[in-house]
């Protein structure tokens, strides 16, 4: 919902006309809260912000789209404040859509080495010998979601 | 006229219907802050775009905030003005007006002077709570005027001036949203526009997004040039503001201790405009009355009106805006160019040196004359008339970094022989103060009397158009007066469509006149200061004991000495000029 309420700021901050002072500067500044937040960026008093900056746009600018634009962060906010938490306070989101916040994990137990991710994987991530279990080093993976989709053993988790 | 009952912050307020909350608030010493809003009262000049927010106020029964300066009161409404909502949006406004904004305020020419930096201070900003990306343009500069949009806040301010004021039209808002910024068409440059560099948008500008060129820097390497002998002339409107810039109330006169400065600053030579000014109501009131001449004779190839052409701003304008009517003007340049002209002439002579030994400086009130001394026909073998032009505020920063208490100065006088004026010189500083000063020359002139009364009430006031017949004892002359490029329009149109009444027409671009220009002490607003500024120029005019230009000892020598008489050749070859089609 956290991407959700980002997307629609993404069109606000385009179609604003720029005319009032909260609306254009407002919108923009609380788009860019919200990428913080969903490139796993976010601190925990970027709610609160985005509460505040929020309200004052709605309350003072000069038009309906001010007036309306600030209404999905503040009721994401409202109705989906656990998925705000677990972004800011536990760099995860639940909804599985903010690519920064996905780490692809190998199971262990599960694993069989059978090679498959290792042998698909893009970039080299996946390291491991046949019949060991497999590691996929974080920093060099790039999230794409082929070693997922190969592996017949249920053995990587999207977490 | 219907008025109505209302509540502003539980005090009852009676106002007309149509008041905004803000003038209602007003009314009962209410200030509510504003930003982007602007009233020259008495101008007939309003900037409210309601764009800024800051105003907002709270009013019973609406959802939200509503903006003070465009919101009409109406009868029985409750206004809160200083709720912790509002007051907690107004400063959330300003963090994000700030947090796009870049922090040069201890570098910027505005500093101590900027109405965003003074909002800040008066809403207790101590921290921007959201900071992010910052908008960002290119610099602009022009001969006169510089733009730096990273420190605009889109208040429309220049916008107002340029387009519905001055009727120019080189400033509008382009782009949209975040990326919205001022500019002329096709994101030109101020250089290629048609921009006359009258100012007014500087002179309105609550940020340092719009200032001068600034010059001191080249001035005082001039001073400290041991080759060189530098002159300054003092246009006569800055006298009557440069006191502003030292605490002193507007209108104070402060021509003695502005002189007295200049010595200390090191000037050679301390001279006043007002000389030539004088010299230009010689050659004027000439071709005045050569015109007049050959209208009653009825020939019917003579131009009138005959339109002044001492300001810069207005010259640039006719060039681009009606250069089918080139001859129409007067031929006769503005008295800060007759002054440059004569100085590195006749005055370059007597003193034994070289014209590019000497360097003229003036201090101006106006940004269009930083543009007027670098045109190409006010100089010779590439060598200028002027080399620069001072602004009023320029003038002041020198005089306060090099530590001079300009309070405390005796009164001195100008040097001779280019220091000397009359009345008639000084009045040009205000709107009907040329055409005043032409009058009273060219009657004793046409007529061969002596004037009864020297003052001409009806030539004098601040409405934008005004009209007048002077009797020239059994011939009645029609004069025109126009300040603000908007008014001088109207009279053109009416000229270039055969329906013009007038024979002689004054016009100054901006409002009030020159002491109005985009180079005074900024007035914030406040039109009262223009006002003031008026009444002491006719003040020092009602001083003097000589108050006819062609009264002017000096001036009289000056003919004698070296140019014989108004309008011979060789004062054609120094004091006059043509002008330029520049539309393309």
């Amino acid at each position: 919902m956290v991407a959700i309420a980002k997307f629609y700021l993404e069109f606000t901050v385009e179609e604003s006309c720029g005319k009032c002072a909260p609306c254009r500067i407002g919108n923009k500044r609380l788009f860019e809260i919200l990428e913080k937040i969903t490139e796993g960026k976010g601190e925990a008093v970027d709610m609160e912000r985005l509460s505040i900056l929020g309200n004052v746009i709605k309350d003072t600018s000069l038009c309906g789209l001010g007036q309306t634009s600030p209404n999905p962060v503040l009721s994401s906010l409202k109705y989906f404040k656990n998925e705000y938490h677990a972004h800011v306070k536990e760099g995860r989101c639940p909804a599985g859509q903010c690519k920064a916040l996905l780490r692809y994990v190998v199971v262990d137990d599960k694993c069989t080495g059978c090679t498959l991710c290792f042998r698909n994987c893009p970039v080299g991530a996946i390291s491991g010998e046949k019949r060991e279990v497999h590691f996929i080093d974080q920093s060099l993976c790039i999230k794409c979601g082929v070693c997922y989709e190969k592996c017949k053993f249920d053995a990587i988790l999207l977490t | 006229m219907e008025m109505i009952n209302l509540n502003i912050d539980n005090k009852p307020v009676v106002v007309l219907k149509g008041t905004t909350i803000l003038e209602a608030a007003k009314s009962i010493g209410i200030h509510i802050p504003t930003l982007c809003y602007m009233k020259l009262d008495d101008l007939n000049i309003e900037n409210k775009p309601g764009g800024c927010r800051i105003c907002v106020v709270e009013v019973k029964g609406r959802r939200n905030l509503a903006p003070a300066c465009c919101t009409e009161a109406t009868d029985g409404m409750e206004v809160s003005t200083h709720t912790i909502r509002a007051v907690n949006a107004r400063r959330t406004v300003l963090e994000l007006i700030l947090s796009d904004h870049p922090s040069d305020c201890l570098v910027c020419a505005k500093s101590g002077n900027c109405d965003l930096q003074n909002m800040a201070h008066r809403l207790g900003i101590r921290e921007i709570h959201y900071k992010g990306e910052q908008s960002t343009y290119r610099e602009d500069t022009s001969p006169a005027i510089i733009r730096e949009l990273n420190k605009c806040i889109l208040c429309r301010r220049c916008e107002m001036m340029c387009n519905d004021v001055q009727t120019v039209g080189v400033l509008s808002a382009i782009n949209r949203g975040f990326n919205s910024v001022v500019s002329p068409a096709f994101e030109m440059n101020l250089d290629h526009s048609v921009c006359t560099y009258c100012g007014q948008c500087v002179a309105v500008c609550p940020t340092g997004a719009l200032t001068e060129v600034d010059q001191t820097g080249a001035v005082v390497r001039a001073l400290y040039d041991p080759t060189k002998t530098v002159i300054v002339q003092t246009a006569p409107a800055v006298r009557a503001a440069l006191g502003e810039e030292f605490d002193m109330d507007a209108g104070t006169l402060v021509t003695g201790k502005m002189v007295a400065a200049l010595r200390r600053l090191g000037f050679d030579y301390i001279f006043d405009t007002d000389f030539s000014a004088d010299l230009t109501i010689m050659e004027e009131g000439t071709e005045l009355l050569n015109r007049l001449k050959r209208h009653i004779e009825g020939d019917p190839t003579v131009k009138l009106p005959i339109l002044t052409s001492c300001c810069p701003a207005w010259v640039k304008f006719f060039e681009h805006y009606f250069p089918d009517m080139k001859e129409i003007p007067s031929t006769a340049r503005s008295p800060q160019q007759m002054f440059g002209s004569v100085a590195k002439t006749y005055f370059a002579e007597k003193l034994g040196i070289k014209r590019e030994d000497m360097v003229v400086v003036s201090i101006m009130p106006c940004l269009a004359k930083k543009y007027e001394c670098g045109r190409d026909e006010f100089s010779v073998n590439g060598n200028p008339d002027v080399d620069y032009a001072l602004t009023t505020r320029e003038l002041a920063a020198l005089i306060k970094v090099s530590n001079i208490k300009f309070n405390s100065l005796p009164s001195e006088e100008f040097d001779k022989p280019m220091g000397e004026s009359t009345g008639a010189g000084v009045i040009f500083g205000t709107t009907g103060g040329v055409i005043e000063a032409a009058v009273r020359t060219a009657y004793e002139l046409y007529t061969g009397k002596e004037l009864p009364k020297v003052e001409f009430e009806e030539l004098r006031g601040m409405e934008g158009l005004r009209k007048a017949t002077i009797d020239f004892n059994g011939l009645p002359i029609n004069i025109g007066i126009a300040h603000g490029l908007g008014n001088a329009r109207k009279l053109l149109e009416e000229i270039r469509s055969g329906n013009s009444w007038f024979h002689a027409i004054e016009i100054m671009s901006c409002p009030g006149g020159c002491i109005g220009g985009g180079g005074q002490p900024y007035h914030h607003g406040n039109a009262q200061i223009l006002q003031k500024r008026q009444v002491a120029i006719y003040r020092e005019d009602s001083n003097k004991t000589l108050r006819k230009s062609h009264q002017n000892p000096d001036i009289i020598k000056l003919y004698e000495e070296f140019l014989g008489k108004p309008m011979s050749h060789k004062a054609h070859q120094l004091l006059h000029t043509v002008y330029f089609d520049r539309t393309k």
